[in-house]
């Protein structure tokens, strides 16, 4: 139950920012008081079609403002072998959404679909975008290799955390679980001890 | 971004919120500065202890922004659909075609 509503959620409320995206992200966000989420939509998309002039700075390539997630047109077809932006603006969201809010029932301490610890919550997406990569390989042996290499192909991380990523990625590559291994490393202390397969299985709705 | 298309995509922002200041009489550079650079910069926005007025304001320059983004929208859609849709979109008036949207 966890697993459908957090599906139809992502499904729900990302935008790929084609026109009509566009014109439907607006429309959400519109309803809300954050005018500049709408205003970064906006030129976001024009961005990508030459018409954003160069004194107006968006900052962003994709976007996760509060409970809608936008994503560049131009990001979704990306060469990047390692790279998945829709599953990154994804991650954010489940990390945002709350299972309460839609009358889910929710263990002890458990406040999101997926408790990231806040500092990680970048950490967390990345190690996602990369993963669902990974996970698209044939077998074992094949993702631990696409995994090894990720530090070198990976080319639309930022250069910061991509030593981190790939470290996380390769650990979950080799682990029986990788989406576990995943949550573990970012899940906050307090429920470090507590990460169960609950979470595994909403971890996993970012292949689905 | 040549001269040309500049100019025009700075047209289509000064027209959006002229249209969008005129409903309620508001003023168009505040705006037109919201439509450049996403600051809201009118009486009441943001936090803080507001008078009535200020409020009002507040939730007047709201809705003409919310509406000046969606103008904004439509005038730079135009400006980027591509052409072969400009025709299409021109034939469908015409001929009353459905068309796919863009």
């Amino acid at each position: 139950m966890c697993r459908e509503t957090a599906l139809r959620e992502l499904a729900g409320r990302t935008y790929v920012l084609n026109f009509q995206g566009t014109k439907a992200a607006l429309d959400a966000e519109l309803t809300t008081c954050y005018l500049g989420a709408a205003w970064q939509i906006l030129w976001v998309f024009f961005e990508d079609h030459g018409l954003k002039p160069a004194e107006i700075d968006t900052g962003c390539d994709g976007l996760s403002a509060g409970a809608f997630a936008h994503v560049r047109a131009s990001l979704v077809d990306t060469k990047d072998p390692c790279g998945d932006v829709i599953v990154h603006e994804a991650a954010h969201l489940l990390h945002y959404l709350k299972p309460a809010a839609y009358g889910l029932q929710v263990r002890r301490g458990q406040e999101r679909f997926v408790d990231v610890e806040f500092r990680h919550r970048e950490l967390f997406a990345f190690a996602c975008e990369a993963y669902s990569r990974v996970v698209l390989q044939s077998d074992r042996k094949a993702r631990v290799s696409f995994a090894e290499k990720m530090r070198k192909d990976a080319f639309s991380f930022p250069h910061d955390p991509l030593d981190d990523v790939a470290n996380f990625v390769l650990t979950a590559a080799r682990a029986r679980n990788g989406w576990q291994a995943i949550r573990k490393a970012t899940v906050p202390p307090s429920r470090r001890r507590r990460a169960s397969s609950k979470d595994q299985d909403v971890a996993h709705v970012l292949v689905s | 971004m040549t001269n040309n298309k500049l100019q025009s995509v700075n047209q289509c922002i000064r027209d959006a919120a002229y249209d969008a200041a005129a409903v309620d009489g508001l003023s168009m550079p505040v705006i037109e500065r919201f439509l450049r650079t996403g600051e809201e910069t009118w009486e009441g926005a943001g936090s803080g202890l507001f008078t009535r007025t200020q409020l009002k304001q507040d939730e007047a320059y709201t809705k003409a922004v919310k509406a000046a983004i969606r103008r904004l929208l439509t005038l730079l859609g135009d400006l980027s659909r591509p052409k072969s849709e400009r025709f299409r979109r021109c034939l469908q008036k015409r001929f009353g075609a459905v068309l796919n949207p863009w």
